[in-house]
């Protein structure tokens, strides 16, 4: 009878832990869910984000038209802009079964992008050098008067927007140190 | 005797019900867990990746306008 009773009691403990351990696995399963969600939500930001910029870009692509719209017939066939190229970013989809699987992509991408960075920083350092050097022939070319007002405006508007684009690239590489730093 | 018989079988069959449940759950709960560490991964994967396309998009910019210099 007191083989029984212990018995008995054991099977309850176990009844008991039972009944702990699903609750505590139905939690789990409801935090995971809430992290799906959030990645999700976090997911659509970032890509409303990229479409807004997108869109600004497309803006001041052509905002000579906006801003003036009573134009006459020749000028607008004389105003043409140039339709400005804009990174676009892709939505990959990976068919990963597993996560050891999705590491593995993983470190394989992040090597192709330190390269791809590595090029970039050496890139930024080389445009710079260019960039300064054609400034400094500008300057000298003015002060010499070798060159036409219209003409030194003319490249120092390119120089601008090159060294703008050089800008964009060295931000865009430090995002990526930042990325394939461990 | 014959009730505690009874009782001792009803919470064997309990216990087995259980922990069945409990290997099912544990099974739902890994799989999930690894559904949502494979979507975290790719997600940084596709950071990267789109970045990547970024920088060489960006360098052919730059390269472009010095050579227009």
């Amino acid at each position: 009878m007191k083989t029984m009773n212990k018995i008995l009691t054991l099977l309850l403990i176990l009844c008991l832990t039972g009944l702990f351990n699903t609750s505590v696995f139905a939690q789990l399963g409801k935090k995971v869910e809430e992290a799906e969600k959030e990645n999700v939500s976090k997911e659509k930001t970032e890509q409303g984000g990229l479409e807004n910029k997108v869109k600004q870009a497309e803006e001041q692509a052509a905002p000579a038209k906006k801003k003036a719209p009573a134009q006459t017939q020749k000028e607008e066939e004389v105003v043409v802009p140039e339709p400005v190229k804009v990174f676009t970013p892709k939505v990959i989809e990976y068919t990963h079964t597993t996560s050891v699987q999705a590491k593995e992509t993983q470190l394989m991408k992040k090597g192709e992008l330190k390269a791809t960075v590595a090029d970039a920083d050496t890139k930024v350092l080389e445009a710079r050098t260019k960039l300064a050097a054609a400034r400094e022939a500008l300057e000298k070319d003015k002060k010499a008067k070798k060159i036409k007002e219209a003409a030194y405006y003319e490249k120092l508007d390119k120089i601008m927007k090159a060294e703008k684009a050089v800008n964009d690239l060295e931000l865009t590489v430090q995002k990526g140190k930042e990325l394939t730093m461990d | 005797m014959k009730s505690m018989k009874k009782a001792f079988f009803t919470l064997a069959v309990a216990a087995l019900l259980l922990s069945a449940c409990n290997g099912k759950a544990k099974k739902e709960a890994a799989a999930a867990l690894e559904a949502a560490e494979i979507q975290r991964i790719d997600s940084v994967t596709m950071v990267m990746e789109n970045l990547k396309g970024q920088i060489d998009f960006t360098v052919e910019e730059v390269d472009q306008l010095i050579n227009e210099l």
